[in-house]
């Protein structure tokens, strides 16, 4: 389950930077993307709620420190 | 992922489907203003027998200028002063020309808690009911 989530991380990570060389894995954080700033933080976030069609509250999205940890709250909540 | 600072909820002030709207024309003097501004003097903007040799009725308002439109919905209602406009994606449908009544709309399509922003529905239209533009838009909401 979780590979396929970050799977279609990948895709929505090459799709918002415009970037399909981008190595994304579960220990990416934002320093390792140059573009990844606050702004795209937003639209990153928007686009994960669309594509798994979920939302999260304002809190969820606070601490997390890699896209492992995002992958994993993915998954929490997509098998509720 | 980086971290974010605003513990507030958005969800608890603005509601999907929440809409505002107002209405207002562009003169020649807004037209000609926006074209020194912009530097955008392309003729169908300020020669009316060209814009007539090109099939147009009158002089057409610049599309950016009728996205201003827009950024005062954004800016002063929906949110409001509280707005900080991160996107925001237009399509033009129909000409618009000086002195025609044009209705702006702007209608909350979704709330994000996670991130403290709404998605806009954008609607402009003349009172005819004719589609002159229309988009969506993501705003940051301070709160």
């Amino acid at each position: 389950m979780t590979f396929e989530i970050l799977d279609k991380m990948k895709k929505i990570f090459a799709d918002y930077f415009d970037d399909d060389n981008l190595n994304i894995t579960r220990d990416t954080n934002a320093n390792d993307i140059e573009d990844w700033d606050s702004i795209a933080q937003v639209g990153l976030i928007l686009s994960i709620e669309k594509i798994f069609s979920i939302q999260f509250s304002s809190g969820e999205v606070e601490n997390l420190q890699n896209i492992g940890e995002m992958v994993d709250l993915i998954s929490a909540k997509t098998n509720k | 992922m980086q971290k974010q600072t605003n513990n507030k909820i958005i969800s608890d002030i603005w509601k999907t489907n929440f809409e505002e709207k107002f209405e207002r024309f562009f003169t020649v003097d807004d037209i000609k203003n926006f074209s020194n501004l912009s530097k955008d003097k392309s003729p169908i903007h300020i020669n009316h027998s060209l814009a007539l040799k090109r099939n147009f009725n009158n002089i057409v308002v610049h599309g950016c200028l009728i996205n201003s439109g827009f950024s005062y919905l954004i800016g002063m209602k929906i949110p409001g002063e509280s707005a900080l406009l991160l996107e925001i994606n237009t399509k033009f449908h129909n000409p618009l020309y000086p002195n025609e009544k044009v209705i702006f709309k702007a209608k909350i399509d979704s709330v994000h808690d996670s991130v403290s922003c709404i998605k806009l529905k954008l609607l402009a239209s003349k009172d005819t009911g004719m589609k002159v533009c229309s988009g969506n838009a993501t705003v940051k909401v301070f709160i």
